[in-house]
């Protein structure tokens, strides 16, 4: 008698904790620009095992950049959008929007960067006075870089709206752009190859360092309704950053594996982001974002800080 | 009341019906207003982006790339369509191609246009003007082949030379039906570009679209388009108010 | 010559007349696979943007025989077919009564036109703000695409039923849904067919575009990925393969219905 109770106490409490491990919370993500090394700190937790450990399963959407990814939570499809611009959060949030910025995503500009083809007579952002440059839309990340380059170099490039890496490079190698933006890996290639030079970056602005640049999100309804799961998932999101910089070699196989790119190319995109660039927590420069937001038309009117702070955030999972 | 005038007010009474039941719909809290912008929000929504200069000048530039596709559609497309007619083998033998070009979903091709032309107005006049070129030759073609041959009997009976039959008896003959190809071809071409500056964020009104959408501006959205529908009647409306007016018959 | 050119319905030699259209188009062909090879080789264009015939081959063998493919294929054409389908029905019991009584079809004839013309891609961000962005969006786009000329084709066929038809009906005192089915549908049916092929046509249109632009499955998706990646040869093999299925499908339906 004892023997089959104590045998079925034991298949009751396998099924208990089968059951808890089978009952993962399904988390659905919408990630802007696919593989790039900032948003590929998911797909490198759930690879660790860190999101299972919280007990949450990631769906992860690519999408092809900030406003898409927006639309993705904003239409109920995502959870959560990954690595959006914070101007056009800030315009989405003071619009109605039901969604709210949960950590910071990119600090900073150190992944930006601007090329020209190789037989160009432009040296550095100094012989670009009235040459023309690329950013990607009006209002976006690379569009301040790109003014904040121009200001910090004091010259007046010729600023045009060049669209994503692919249309930009097109454009750059066709002769119709002197100057293209782009974030590691992208192009690279052509930068091994000798095709192109690299004649600015993000950091050689040092007064970016201060400022947020793109933010993760989050909707409303997901803040409100599943709490506990959204803050168990920003735990793994921050662990996975943890983790990523703990873990460089793995980290860089695995980019270069997800990305079918060389382990060289994998290594040297490791090292134009500096964690500190990457960390979740504290949003930074928000005085400034507010600003350029109501410059660039994505607010309509003035919003004081201590609004934006109740408006704009609800840090669900705060590290430190 | 004239019959015209009735079933304008009966259409105009329509639409102020449904812009009225929507927005109540939405006033209760049935439809979210992050969805369907109310009626109500349409008339400012559209001064907005009159002031801010996202009517006129992107109207223009649709305009213009449509006029330009077509007018390169024209150059290319007539010449083509008469020599089609004048070598008939040539004719016989490219026709079920064109045919089955006009069925064809060339717009689809947009993604190798704009890695060869990159992201500019290059790539959406090539696709207004491929869109245009096929029912200009179609047109142009039956157009000759529509020519009555009793009028070519008449102009060899005086001896008329190849050129001089072609030049004053078959081309004007033709005329009227050319025009109807270009109508269709600038009617396709606007539509394909729009479609395009939408596609690509590019250009002038469907870009405009896009941008409201990816600004979160959802009233200004749905100003531009109903904007881009208005125009797309006018324009339809306009041409065809056109032929008829140059076709006394 | 001036007889052949200026008559051009003579009746030729029919064997002669055969041979040489074929000759026309394989000459045809040839020409423009050779002006393409020497395009692509000239360096004319920069990178490749024009590939040489043997990569685009290679990317399109490559595209047949992964497994990816038929996946994303499956996708859109669940997408084309589930929204035709909506599209049909909905532009046939919208364009019936639009047809049939003359005074409301000639009140909405002026909005029906001018949505019908607009391009149907600008319905995108309304669609996906209804219903989010995934499949449902692109359903709805080409139920949206088809929609139109389904509507429009069917009140033309309606209005040219033999009115004796409708008064027989009527004189059945046949309720609506009869008279839909039992004496329009029927009188129209060849009208019904050139609007499932119009319709056919451009919902796969406005599908693709839709993937093209926002998506995560699907071939405009994976059209669009190479295009990001400059994966150049593989956006044409997957637009050559999208464009194929197109004309193919377009052509089965033109040979399924024919129009007598």
């Amino acid at each position: 008698m004892k023997t089959i109770l104590s045998a079925l106490i034991g298949a009751i409490a396998a099924t208990a904790v089968g059951g808890a491990a089978l009952a993962q919370d399904k988390v659905r993500a919408a990630v802007g620009q696919r593989g790039n090394w900032d948003t590929l700190f998911i797909p490198q937790g759930v690879e660790a095992g860190i999101f299972k450990r919280e007990g949450i399963e990631v769906e992860i959407t690519w999408t092809r950049g900030g406003a898409e990814t927006l639309q993705a939570v904003i239409t109920d499809s995502a959870d959560l959008a990954m690595a959006n611009g914070i101007l056009g959060v800030i315009g989405a949030i003071s619009k109605g929007a039901p969604l709210k910025i949960v950590s910071a995503q990119m600090t900073g500009a150190a992944d930006m960067f601007w090329y020209v083809k190789a037989d160009s007579p432009v040296k550095s952002m100094k012989d670009m006075e009235g040459r023309t440059m690329g950013y990607s839309r009006p209002g976006s990340s690379t569009n301040l870089v790109a003014l904040a380059l121009s200001d910090h170099f004091r010259v007046k490039p010729k600023l045009v709206s060049t669209g994503g890496i692919p249309d930009t490079r097109t454009q750059v190698m066709s002769g119709q752009i002197e100057a293209g933006w782009s974030v590691p890996h992208f192009n690279f290639d052509l930068v091994s190859e000798g095709k192109i030079r690299i004649i600015a970056r993000g950091t050689d602005v040092p007064s970016l360092n201060d400022q947020t640049v793109r933010v993760n999100v989050a909707g409303s309804k997901f803040l409100t309704g599943r709490r506990d799961v959204a803050r168990r998932f920003m735990k793994g999101y921050h662990d996975s950053i943890e983790w990523v910089y703990a873990n460089p070699e793995k980290a860089v196989a695995f980019y270069a594996a997800f990305n079918k790119v060389t382990p060289a190319i994998a290594k040297q995109t490791y090292e134009s982001f500096p964690k500190a660039a990457v960390a979740p927590w504290p949003v930074k420069g928000l005085k400034q974002n507010l600003a350029e937001a109501l410059e660039h038309k994505q607010l309509e009117k003035a919003m004081p800080e201590a609004d934006a702070q109740k408006v704009l955030f609800d840090f669900v999972y705060q590290a430190q | 009341m004239s019959r015209r005038l009735a079933t304008t007010l009966a259409g105009l009474a329509g639409v102020a019906a449904v812009a009225v039941a929507l927005e109540a719909t939405i006033r209760a809290g049935w439809i979210s207003p992050l969805i369907i912008a109310p009626p109500s929000s349409f008339a400012r929504a559209f001064a907005k982006l009159w002031a801010e200069g996202f009517v006129v000048q992107p109207f223009l530039l649709t305009i213009g790339q449509a006029f330009a596709a077509t007018a390169a559609a024209a150059l290319v497309g007539i010449p083509w369509g008469f020599w089609l007619w004048r070598r008939p083998e040539l004719g016989r033998a490219y026709e079920p191609w064109i045919g089955a070009a006009f069925a064809a979903p060339t717009i689809l091709l947009f993604p190798l246009f704009l890695v060869i032309f990159g992201r500019g107005y290059a790539t959406t006049i090539f696709v207004g003007f491929l869109a245009a070129v096929i029912p200009v030759v179609l047109k142009t073609r039956e157009a000759f082949l529509g020519v009555p041959r009793v009028l070519l009997a008449v102009g060899r009976s005086f001896h008329l030379s190849e050129a001089a039959l072609v030049r004053r008896i078959a081309f004007p003959a033709a005329v009227p039906a050319i025009f109807t190809g270009l109508r269709l071809g600038l009617i396709y071409a606007l539509v394909n570009i729009i479609g395009m500056e939408f596609l690509i964020d590019f250009g002038g009104l469907g870009r405009i679209v896009s941008e409201m959408y990816f600004r979160y501006e959802i009233p200004a959205m749905y100003a531009a388009i109903l904007l881009i529908v208005a125009v797309s009647w006018l324009f339809l409306a306009a041409l065809a108010r056109l032929e008829t007016w140059l076709r006394p018959r | 010559m001036a007889e052949t050119t200026l008559t051009p319905l003579s009746r030729g030699v029919a064997a002669g007349r055969g041979v040489s259209t074929l000759r026309i188009r394989a000459l045809t062909l040839v020409a423009i696979l050779a002006a393409w090879e020497l395009l692509a080789r000239s360096g004319l264009l920069y990178e490749d943007v024009v590939p040489p015939l043997e990569k685009v081959a290679v990317a399109f063998v490559h595209l047949l025989l992964s497994a990816e493919t038929y996946r994303h294929l499956g996708v859109t054409a669940w997408e084309v077919l589930t929204g035709f389908a909506i599209g049909f029905a909905a532009g046939v019991a919208f364009g019936v009564p639009v047809g049939a009584q003359r005074f409301f079809g000639a009140a909405v004839q002026p909005y029906v036109d001018g949505f019908a013309t607009a391009p149907k891609i600008i319905f995108l961000p309304i669609v996906m703000l209804a219903f989010g962005t995934g499949i449902g969006s692109k359903v709805a786009l080409a139920a949206l695409s088809a929609f139109f000329p389904v509507a429009i084709n069917t009140a033309a066929g309606v209005r040219q039923i033999d009115p004796v038809f409708v008064r027989v009906g009527r004189s059945f005192r046949l309720t609506p849904l009869q008279m839909m089915f039992r004496i329009y549908l029927p009188a129209m049916r060849r009208s019904l067919v050139t609007s499932m092929r119009l319709g056919f046509g451009l919902a796969v249109i406005g599908c693709l575009l839709a993937e093209i632009k926002f998506s995560n499955a699907g071939l405009g998706h994976l059209a669009i990925e190479h295009y990001n990646n400059f994966r150049v040869p593989d956006l044409y093999a997957v637009l050559i393969l999208v464009f194929v299925l197109a004309v193919g499908a377009n052509t089965l339906m033109a040979r399924m219905m024919p129009r007598h």
